[in-house]
C-alpha cells in the first residue's frame, strides 16, 4: 500500500512535470537591443522579419532602438532571428551587425548617420 | 537633417540627486545662410522619458526628468528637418541647436511610416494628401476611382451609356478643379471628360487635393480647388512591379512598371498599362451595356538627371482608348445601317511630352530657376447614337519661374512668366428627330502671362499673396489675385483662410460631353463668355489625443461665387437643353467636417460629413443645381495586423437626395418626382501580403444599390424622348474583384 502510494505520487509528479513542460509557451516575445535609429531602419527590419516564417510580428521601438519580436520557438530560434537581424545590417543584443550588410545601408541608417 | 551644435556647455558637472537631470537649450534656424534667428514653436522632447517642451519666442526650451539612459532628444519644427541627439551621460546639459529649413538641406529624409491620407500641416493652403497606401485600399484602377475612399472629392457615373466617371468637389463639377501632374497643368478640353481614367492607380505616388484658390504660379484655372498628381519617380519606383486585376464584370487589367537609378546622375522609370472589358454586362435587361466594352493602352517613359547645378525631369506619355457602349451587340466598326443599334463609341488618342528643369546658383543657395515645358496632341472621335463628335487639339505650355528670398528666409518670392498655346478643332453633328444641326467650335488660344507670389513665414503665421496678369488673345486682360493666410493658435490648432479669383475658358461640347447621351437637342447661344469665379473659404484643423493616440478634427467652409458661367439650363424647357451665359446668380456653399481617430493601435476610423448648397439661376429661378446631393456622409474603417500581413478596409458612403431634370416619358407625360432618393454605397477590401507579393479581394457596392431602369424611353433609342443622363446612382450593382501586386525592390 505504502509502496503503491509512493508510486502513485511519483507517477503524478512525473505526469504533472511532463504536462508542465509541455505547457511551456511555444510563442515567445523578446526585446532585442538593436542600433537601428530611423524610420527607414524600421521599414527595413520589419519588412524582412514580418515576412519570415515563424515570426508572429516584429515591431521596432525607435525611442529605445529595441525590437519587439514575437515568434514560434519551434519554428525559429532566437539565434536564427539575431543572425537574420545582423544580416540585414543591425546589431541584435550580443550579435553584431554583418559589416558588409551594414555598409550597404543608406547613410541615415549607418551607425552615426544621425550625428553631425 | 544636418545639425550643428555650435557649442555644448556643461553647466553643472557635479552629480545630482539620483538621475534627475535638466536638459535645456535654444533652437535656432538659419535665415540667410550665415545669420541665425531663434525658432519659435519647435518641439524638443525625450523619446524614452516622454517629456518635452515647445521652444518659446527666444527659441528656449527646458525640461527636467528622471532619465533611463541612453535616451534620445528629438528636435523638430514644422518646415525644418528634425534631428536627434543621443544622451548617454546623466549630466545637466545645454544645447544650442540649429535646424535647417527643409528647402535648404541637401539630403532627402525618409521618415517613419506616414499616414495614408493626411492634411499637409505646413502648407498655408488646405491641402489633403493621399499616398499610394491610401490608393491601395481600394485597388483603384484609375485616378477617378482613387477618390472613392475619400470624402472631399465625389465620384459618380457621368451618364448611362459611356461608362465615364465624373468628379465633384464642393458640389462643383470636375472642370472647375484645376488638374495638374507634378505641378504641370493638364487635362484641358478634349481629355477633360475622361482624362482621369488615363492615369492608372499603380502609377501614382501621391495626390494632393487643395481646397479653395490654388497658387497663381500654375495658372488662372483653379476655381473650386486644385488636384495635383505625382507619378512614381525613378528614385522611388520598384525595380519591377506587376499588378493584375480582374472583376466579375469582365474587366481585366495589367500594369507593369519599373526603373531606378542608372548612375549617380541619371535615373529612369517606365510604365505600361493595358486594360480590357470584353463581357457584355446588362443586369437591368434593358438591352444596353451597363459599361462599355473596349481596350485601353497607356505608356509612360520618364528620365531624370540631377547634377550639382541643375536638375532635369522629362518624359513622354501616350494613351489610346477605344470604348464601345450602347445596345448589346453594337459594333462601331461594322456597317451601321445593317445593325440598326444605338451605339456609343469613344476613341481617344493622347500624346503628352513634358520637361522640368531646375537651375541652382552656387553663390546664392536660396535662389533657383525652374522651367517647365509641356506639349499635348489629342484626337477624339465620339458617337452617341445619331450624334457624332470629331475633335482635335494641340496644346503647348511653357512656364519659367525664379524663386528667391528677400533678405531672410521669412520672406520669399516666386516670379515668372508663362505662355499657353491651344489650337482646338471640334465638329459636332446632330441628326436628332427634332433637330439636325452641325456645330463647330474652332479656336486658337494664345495666352502670355506674368505672375508673382510673395510668401511671409512668421513664427505663428504664413501669408501668401499672389497675382497674375494674362493677356488672352480672345478675351483680353485677365487679372487673377489670390491670397492665403495660415495662423497657428497652438502647435495643434491651425486656421487657414483663402480667397481668390478663377478664370476659365469653357468648351460647351466637352464640358457637357455626357449630355450627348440624350436625344433632347442642345440650344447653344452664340456669345458664350469665359467663366469667372471668386472663392472665399476657411478651415480649422485640430490635432488632439484620444485613447492615447493622435486624432485629427478638421472643419472647413468655402463659398464659390460665379460672376460669369456657362449655364446648362434644363429647367427652361424639357424640349431642349439651353446652354447660355449666366443671367442671375450662381454659387456654391460647401461645409465639410472630418474626424480621424485611432481607438486601437493600427485601427483607424475616418468620419466625414458634407453639406452642399449649390444653386444657380435656371429657367429664370434660383434653383439647386442638378445632380448635387445636399448631404453626404462617409465612414471609413481600416485595420492592419501587427505583422503587416493582413489589411482590411471598409468604406460606407451615403449620398443624399439630388435634384433631377424633368424629362418626358415615352407616353408623352412629364416626370413629376424630380428628386432622387438617398442611397448608401458600401465597399471593402482585404489585402494579404507576402514577402514579394500581395493579393487582394474586394467588393464594390456590396449592398447592391442600383438603378434598375435608368434610361428614359430605352425601347426607342432613336426617338425624341431617349435620355441616358438621369443617372444619379450606380447602374452596375455589386462588383467583386481580385488582383495581385508583385514587386522586386532595389534593396
Amino acid at each position: 500500500m505504502r509502496t503503491s502510494i509512493i508510486l502513485m505520487v511519483t507517477f503524478f509528479t512525473l505526469v504533472t512535470g511532463a504536462v508542465m513542460a509541455q505547457k511551456e509557451p511555444t510563442r515567445q516575445t523578446v526585446f532585442l537591443q538593436t542600433n537601428a535609429q530611423c524610420g527607414e531602419c524600421k521599414e527595413r527590419l520589419e519588412g524582412v522579419l514580418n515576412f519570415t516564417k515563424g515570426i508572429v510580428y516584429a515591431d521596432l521601438h525607435l525611442e529605445d532602438k529595441k525590437l519587439e519580436v514575437r515568434y514560434h520557438s519551434k519554428r525559429i530560434s532566437l539565434e536564427e532571428i539575431k543572425k537574420l537581424i545582423s544580416e540585414i545590417g543591425y546589431d541584435a543584443d550580443e550579435v553584431k551587425a554583418v559589416k558588409t550588410a551594414q555598409d550597404k545601408l543608406p547613410t541615415c541608417c549607418q551607425p552615426g548617420g544621425h550625428d553631425h | 537633417m544636418k545639425i550643428i551644435i555650435n557649442s555644448l556647455a556643461i553647466l553643472f558637472s557635479f552629480s545630482l540627486l539620483g538621475q534627475q537631470i535638466k536638459i535645456h537649450g535654444t533652437l535656432n534656424t538659419y535665415i540667410d545662410g550665415e545669420i541665425t534667428s531663434p525658432l519659435f514653436g519647435g518641439e524638443a522632447f525625450l523619446k524614452y522619458a516622454g517629456v518635452g517642451d515647445i521652444s518659446d519666442e527666444k527659441g528656449h526650451f527646458s525640461m527636467t526628468t528622471d532619465l533611463n539612459l541612453p535616451d534620445t532628444l528629438i528636435l523638430r519644427a514644422a518646415g525644418y528637418y528634425s534631428d536627434t541627439i543621443v544622451i548617454t551621460e546623466a549630466k545637466d546639459q545645454e544645447y544650442k541647436i540649429v535646424l535647417f529649413p527643409e528647402f535648404v538641406a541637401e539630403e532627402v529624409v525618409i521618415t517613419a511610416r506616414r499616414a495614408n491620407s493626411n492634411v499637409l500641416r505646413l502648407d498655408p493652403r488646405n491641402v489633403e494628401q493621399l499616398t499610394q497606401g491610401e490608393l491601395r485600399k481600394a485597388a483603384c484602377c484609375s485616378l477617378s476611382e482613387s477618390f472613392e475612399t475619400n470624402a472631399t472629392v465625389d465620384v459618380s457615373l457621368s451618364d448611362g451609356v459611356s461608362g465615364s466617371k465624373r468628379i465633384q468637389m464642393m458640389g462643383l463639377e470636375g472642370r472647375y478643379i484645376q488638374l495638374q501632374f507634378e505641378n504641370i497643368p493638364f487635362m484641358h478640353n478634349l481629355d477633360q471628360p475622361f482624362g482621369l481614367s488615363s492615369i492608372p492607380g499603380s502609377w501614382i505616388e501621391s495626390i494632393q487635393i487643395t481646397k479653395g484658390a490654388g497658387t497663381v504660379v500654375n495658372g488662372y484655372e483653379s476655381m473650386a480647388g486644385l488636384i495635383n498628381v505625382e507619378y512614381m519617380k525613378p528614385k522611388t519606383i520598384d525595380k519591377l512591379f506587376v499588378n493584375g486585376y480582374t472583376s466579375i464584370q469582365g474587366r481585366g487589367e495589367l500594369n507593369v512598371q519599373g526603373g531606378g537609378s542608372l548612375n549617380d546622375k541619371w535615373g529612369t522609370a517606365w510604365f505600361v498599362h493595358g486594360s480590357t472589358v470584353r463581357m457584355d454586362n446588362d443586369r437591368g435587361k434593358d438591352g444596353f451595356r451597363d459599361m462599355p466594352i473596349g481596350e485601353t493602352f497607356i505608356g509612360l517613359s520618364r528620365w531624370s538627371y540631377s547634377g550639382e547645378k541643375m536638375e532635369a525631369n522629362f518624359g513622354v506619355k501616350a494613351n489610346f482608348s477605344d470604348q464601345q457602349g450602347g445596345q448589346v451587340g453594337y459594333n462601331r466598326y461594322a456597317h451601321q445601317q445593317n445593325q440598326g443599334l444605338y451605339g456609343v463609341g469613344i476613341r481617344n488618342l493622347n500624346v503628352e511630352l513634358f520637361s522640368k528643369t531646375g537651375f541652382f546658383f552656387e553663390k546664392n543657395p536660396f535662389s533657383s530657376l525652374g522651367v517647365i515645358a509641356y506639349a499635348k496632341y489629342n484626337d477624339l472621335s465620339a458617337v452617341f447614337g445619331n450624334r457624332a463628335l470629331e475633335a482635335n487639339e494641340k496644346r503647348g505650355y511653357v512656364n519659367a519661374l525664379y524663386e528667391t528670398i528677400l533678405g531672410t528666409t521669412s520672406h520669399s518670392l516666386k516670379s515668372g512668366v508663362s505662355f499657353v498655346f491651344d489650337e482646338l478643332k471640334q465638329v459636332m453633328d446632330d441628326r436628332l428627330p427634332t433637330d439636325t444641326s452641325m456645330r463647330t467650335l474652332n479656336r486658337q488660344e494664345l495666352v502670355p502671362g506674368v505672375f508673382s507670389e510673395y510668401t511671409y513665414t512668421g513664427v505663428r503665421s504664413v501669408v501668401v499673396l499672389g497675382a497674375r496678369g494674362d493677356y488672352h488673345n480672345l478675351y483680353g486682360w485677365q487679372f487673377t489675385p489670390r491670397a492665403n493666410y495660415k495662423f497657428n493658435f497652438t502647435e495643434d490648432l491651425a486656421m487657414r483662410l483663402t480667397t481668390g479669383r478663377g478664370f476659365r475658358v469653357s468648351n460647351y461640347m466637352m464640358d457637357n460631353f455626357s449630355m450627348m447621351s440624350t436625344n433632347t437637342p442642345w440650344l447653344v447661344d452664340g456669345d458664350i463668355e469665359p467663366e469667372i469665379s471668386w472663392n472665399f473659404g476657411g478651415s480649422l484643423m485640430w490635432d488632439f489625443n484620444l485613447f492615447g493616440k493622435r486624432a485629427t478634427w478638421t472643419a472647413d467652409f468655402y463659398h464659390t461665387l460665379f460672376t460669369s458661367q456657362l449655364i446648362v439650363d434644363r429647367d427652361e424647357s424639357s424640349d431642349y437643353i439651353r446652354m447660355r451665359n449666366l443671367v442671375g446668380k450662381s454659387y456654391s456653399n460647401a461645409f465639410q467636417t472630418d474626424v480621424k481617430i485611432e481607438p486601437i493601435s493600427r485601427f483607424e476610423i475616418k468620419l466625414a460629413y458634407k453639406f452642399l448648397d449649390v444653386k444657380s439661376t435656371t429657367g429664370g429661378v434660383l434653383e439647386t443645381v442638378l445632380m448635387v446631393p445636399k448631404h453626404r456622409g462617409f465612414i471609413n474603417l481600416g485595420y492592419e495586423t501587427r505583422n503587416q500581413r493582413w489589411a482590411y478596409d471598409l468604406t460606407l458612403s451615403v449620398f443624399g437626395s439630388q435634384r433631377l431634370a424633368q424629362v418626358r416619358y415615352a407616353d408623352g407625360t412629364f416626370s413629376q418626382d424630380n428628386k432622387s432618393e438617398a442611397y448608401p454605397i458600401l465597399s471593402g477590401q482585404i489585402t494579404h501580403r507576402f514577402k514579394r507579393v500581395e493579393v487582394y479581394l474586394g467588393g464594390e457596392n456590396i449592398l447592391d444599390y442600383r438603378l434598375d431602369n435608368p434610361i428614359v424611353d430605352v425601347e426607342n433609342p432613336f426617338g425624341e424622348n431617349f435620355d441616358a443622363t438621369r443617372i444619379w446612382a450606380p447602374m452596375f450593382g455589386v462588383n467583386v474583384y481580385a488582383g495581385f501586386r508583385w514587386s522586386i525592390n532595389h534593396k
